[in-house]
């Protein structure tokens, strides 16, 4: 098993989809990159001389009718915590400042988190490719079945190469998340706007890649065994999208009103460390006769989300085992 | 079963297509003997490559028994599958390899060192081309590669569909050659094909099939010559005198140009007759009987033709 494992790594690092599929991700990275470079620059003089101009005319206004606004805010405040108590519209800013009309700018410690996040989205696709052209490239070409005339013993086949794509795509995923988080820091240390970094900033980036790796190792394996039972990466490519567009978008969350079961929901808990969906609440007749419908916000922990994302992952492993052990290999 | 190196019995495969169940291999009796070549014929569609398939483990037959030396397969596939080289249908290769990657995985899976492999694709002539990606190969270095890849074990079995599929005829000569010269190295070859010329040549035994059933199986030269004796063309000066004495003899004489075909005897009856009348034969040729005409007799099909039945 170990030489074949060794095998398998060799012909998934020699692969050109592979590298090109990391160069994917590394350009993912560098866009973030860029993306955060150009949030946290300081403002141009241009910028700053409009926002001047804005505040001067702003704080004229303010000084003839501050008072009246307040007056109106807090009522508007009040009437919004008749349904949220915790309502809060900042009716005590004051009069305005210069920083309200300049364009907010990022920093390292505030929205790191928040760019790891949209790389994950990048990795955690390209993973699925990887993992779906492994496996769907050799069945698709005939490959396979000069491999199993040297090795016909297809559990040892299937795992091998289901594990070789998981463990060496999660890897590559942590990589790629550690390079971003530099990437990240180097982006906004250029502009001077790391910000404050705690230590509880680089801990959570650390569990954040950390998870997005566990998550790119899960996403290859289910491209594999989609692979295995599609064949074709095309095919993976288009059944994913489907899913989440269909089954996941609108049969789960609309016409069945159960977010938990969404597959983007439970990620989205996985990857967030817990996550907030929406349910529909009971509904109540108003005062006009009409059906009132409030929406209930609930929690999704991290380890039901991850949990239930490995329930589905072992279904998807085991029906490809049992179609490849079982079907005829052209 | 010991000295057959492969033997299949009551051996069954369906495909179902489009709703309907076609039938590849039906009780399927086969006997390779170990060591020189095997021929696999049929016409296409005949269910030749399915049987590979199956004796490979690639395809699951609905039933029926097969062992390939004496061990049950597709069961115990993995104790005798070191002892096996196939190429089933045309080879495939990773396309962005070079043919040296691609041997050196397979090698490297079957514990075969790594200077093994620049042995085969030097004993097949690749060596100058090994390093390019196998894209780039035409069709008979593909094959000539395949070969080398079931040269890597060394094995006691190799198992060749359709080899000369694409090939031009030196590369045809250079495949049979090879196949030939392994079979000669004491190697069993069981070669498929729906060419019969080219099997007539190299082939020690045989088995026929046709429409997924075994027809005929046994040597060459006895299948040969089932079909009665052989005719015996004879050149003589005076024809028409030796046509009637050879008629008297109760044998069927037929003109053929310049020569006669006599059917019914020996080239040595023909020859002592004509010498005791005093006529003397400038060519006394004994004709083989054609495997196609064989072949042909067997299944009732123009061996090339369509059947209209798919089987892989």
């Amino acid at each position: 098993m170990g030489r074949l494992m060794r095998v398998e790594l060799r012909r998934y690092l020699a692969r050109q989809a592979v590298r090109w599929l990391v160069v994917g991700m590394v350009a993912a990275v560098l866009l973030t990159g860029f993306a955060a470079w150009r949030a946290s620059r300081p403002p141009s003089e241009a910028q700053l001389a409009e926002a001047q101009q804005q505040v001067t005319l702003a704080q004229a206004d303010w000084a003839q009718h501050g008072a009246e606004y307040m007056t109106q805010c807090r009522a508007q405040q009040e009437q919004a915590r008749q349904t949220d108590p915790s309502a809060d519209f900042q009716c005590d800013r004051g009069a305005p400042t210069v920083e309200s009309f300049l364009p907010p700018r990022q920093t390292f410690a505030a929205n790191a988190y928040d760019s790891l996040g949209q790389v994950a989205t990048f990795v955690l696709l390209l993973s699925l490719i990887v993992g779906a052209t492994f496996v769907a490239a050799e069945l698709s070409t005939g490959a396979m079945s000069t491999w199993l005339t040297f090795e016909p013993r297809r559990g040892r086949v299937f795992a091998s190469k289901a594990a070789v794509a998981s463990v060496v795509t999660g890897t590559a995923a942590l990589a790629v998340s550690v390079l971003a988080v530099g990437v990240l820091w180097v982006a906004t240390a250029v502009n001077h706007a790391t910000g404050q970094v705690e230590a509880q900033t680089l801990v959570d980036l650390g569990n954040g890649s950390a998870r997005i790796a566990v998550a790119a190792a899960g996403a290859a394996l289910l491209g594999a065994g989609l692979g295995f039972l599609l064949r074709h990466t095309a095919a993976v490519i288009a059944s994913v999208i489907a899913w989440f567009i269909a089954i996941d978008g609108i049969l789960v969350s609309g016409l069945l009103q159960a977010p938990r079961w969404a597959a983007a929901t439970n990620l989205q808990a996985w990857l967030r460390a817990g996550t907030t969906y929406y349910q529909q609440g009971p509904c109540v007749t108003d005062p006009l006769g009409g059906l009132a419908c409030n929406p209930v916000q609930k929690t999704l922990p991290m380890a039901a989300g991850g949990l239930t994302l490995v329930a589905a992952l072992a279904v998807v492993a085991a029906l490809a085992w049992v179609v490849f052990r079982r079907r005829d290999v052209a | 079963m010991a000295d057959l190196a492969v033997s299949t019995r009551g051996l069954r495969k369906t495909y179902r297509t489009r709703g309907r169940r076609i039938v590849a291999v039906e009780s399927l009796d086969l006997d390779v003997p170990a060591g020189g070549v095997h021929a696999f014929l049929g016409p296409n569609g005949s269910g030749k490559t399915t049987t590979i398939r199956m004796l490979l483990g690639l395809v699951h037959a609905d039933r029926g028994e097969m062992a390939v030396f004496g061990t049950p397969v597709p069961g115990r596939l993995p104790a005798v599958v070191g002892r096996i080289g196939a190429i089933v249908e045309a080879p495939k290769f990773f396309w962005h390899f070079s043919g040296r990657r691609n041997l050196e995985l397979l090698a490297q899976a079957i514990g075969v060192d790594r200077h093994q492999v620049g042995v085969v694709l030097g004993d097949v002539g690749l060596a100058d081309r090994a390093d390019s990606e196998v894209r780039t190969y035409s069709l008979g270095m593909r094959q000539r590669l395949a070969i080398a890849a079931t040269l890597l074990k060394d094995p006691d079995l190799l198992i060749f569909d359709e080899p000369t599929n694409g090939l031009d005829p030196a590369g045809i000569r250079e495949v049979r050659s090879t196949m030939r010269g392994l079979a000669d190295r004491g190697k069993t070859v069981l070669v498929s094909s729906h060419i019969l010329a080219e099997v007539q040549q190299i082939a020690d035994t045989l088995s026929i099939v046709a429409r997924g059933r075994l027809v005929a199986s046994g040597p060459v030269d006895e299948l040969l010559s089932a079909g009665g004796a052989a005719p015996v063309r004879v050149g003589v000066a005076d024809r028409d005198a030796a046509s009637h004495l050879l008629r008297g003899q109760g044998w069927t004489v037929s003109d053929e140009g310049s020569d006669l075909v006599v059917t019914g005897a020996t080239s040595l009856d023909v020859n002592r007759v004509l010498a005791l009348a005093g006529m003397y034969a400038h060519e006394l040729r004994t004709e083989r009987a054609d495997l196609e005409q064989v072949f042909l007799d067997l299944t009732q099909t123009d061996p090339t033709a369509p059947t209209g039945r798919r089987a892989r």
